[in-house]
């Protein structure tokens, strides 16, 4: 004689395993972690782009023959690198400081502060969310003291 | 069990990762900073009365460790190099800068015994170009 078991319904929590919910848990805190090191990444990437920016700006400006040239150059140049970095150009600010409030000439120390903003949250392939901070570059040099195209002393 | 370790895991990759970024970052300053000092180097230290009397473009030693230090106390890093610039000069009118930062761990000092920092090199040459 052939005995049909019924199928019974699973009730309860019998046959689950202990500790199930470290699953949802631990993947939750691996993509929590994830995120943090993307974030993290994209403040040190952010920060090589404008340091480099406020370099090349730097460079631009103190062969400009004037100074409102100079800027315009300096600005152009900053945005290309950002650009270059895969960054928004339209998002850089830059201020351009004479040491001294000297006017724009020999012997001037010069320094160009880059400010681009980071995003709160940085996603792969989606791109940022939100603003956390802004992140800032500065580099300093000096207009050459023997260059030609310029008045003024050539003493330091 | 395993949900504290991978807590522990995964801030411990995060702690490692923010120091390492430190040092990266301080890396990348020094040899900025360096560039710019053997930029303004190679400028601000020529050596005027050579070159008047027509011995060619060449560098004077204490213009050139002068603009250096000038330039780096422009830059604000003076108080975190951990020894004197290194100045040498190659050739008459090329300047190498080495310099030396401290760049300080955010989460390795506090651990028992961990470092409380590292110190970074940071080199560049520059050479006079004559137009």
């Amino acid at each position: 004689m052939i005995r049909l078991r019924r199928f019974r319904r699973a009730r309860g929590d019998l046959g689950q395993v202990a500790g199930i919910e470290a699953l949802p848990f631990g993947v939750l805190i691996f993509v929590v972690g994830a995120l943090l090191i993307t974030n993290l990444w994209a403040v040190v990437d952010t920060k090589g782009a404008v340091d480099t920016a406020a370099r090349e700006a730097v460079r631009t400006y103190v062969e400009a023959p004037d100074e409102s040239v100079g800027r315009l150059r300096a600005d152009a140049a900053a945005r290309e690198v950002i650009a270059g970095y895969g960054r928004r150009p339209g998002r850089l600010a830059l201020t351009v400081e004479h040491e001294g409030d000297r006017p724009f000439g020999r012997c001037v120390r010069v320094t160009i502060t880059t400010q681009y903003p980071v995003p709160a949250l940085r996603l792969p392939w989606i791109g940022g969310l939100g603003h956390l901070f802004d992140v800032h570059g500065h580099h300093t040099e000096r207009v050459d003291p023997f260059r030609a195209g310029l008045s003024g002393s050539g003493v330091c | 069990m395993l949900m504290p370790a991978a807590v522990l895991v995964v801030l411990l990759l995060g702690a490692i990762s923010v120091d390492l970024a430190i040092v990266h970052l301080r890396q990348h300053q020094a040899v900025a900073a360096a560039a710019s000092a053997a930029n303004d180097a190679v400028t601000a230290g020529l050596d005027q009365a050579a070159l008047r009397r027509g011995d060619g473009y060449r560098l004077d030693p204490t213009r050139v460790d002068q603009a250096v230090t000038e330039s780096i106390e422009a830059q604000g890093i003076a108080a975190d190099l951990t020894e004197a610039p290194t100045v040498i000069m190659v050739t008459p009118d090329t300047v190498t800068v080495e310099l030396h930062l401290r760049a300080d761990y955010l989460f390795a000092r506090s651990l028992p015994h961990g470092p409380r920092s590292t110190i970074v090199q940071g080199t560049a040459t520059a050479t006079v170009e004559q137009r």
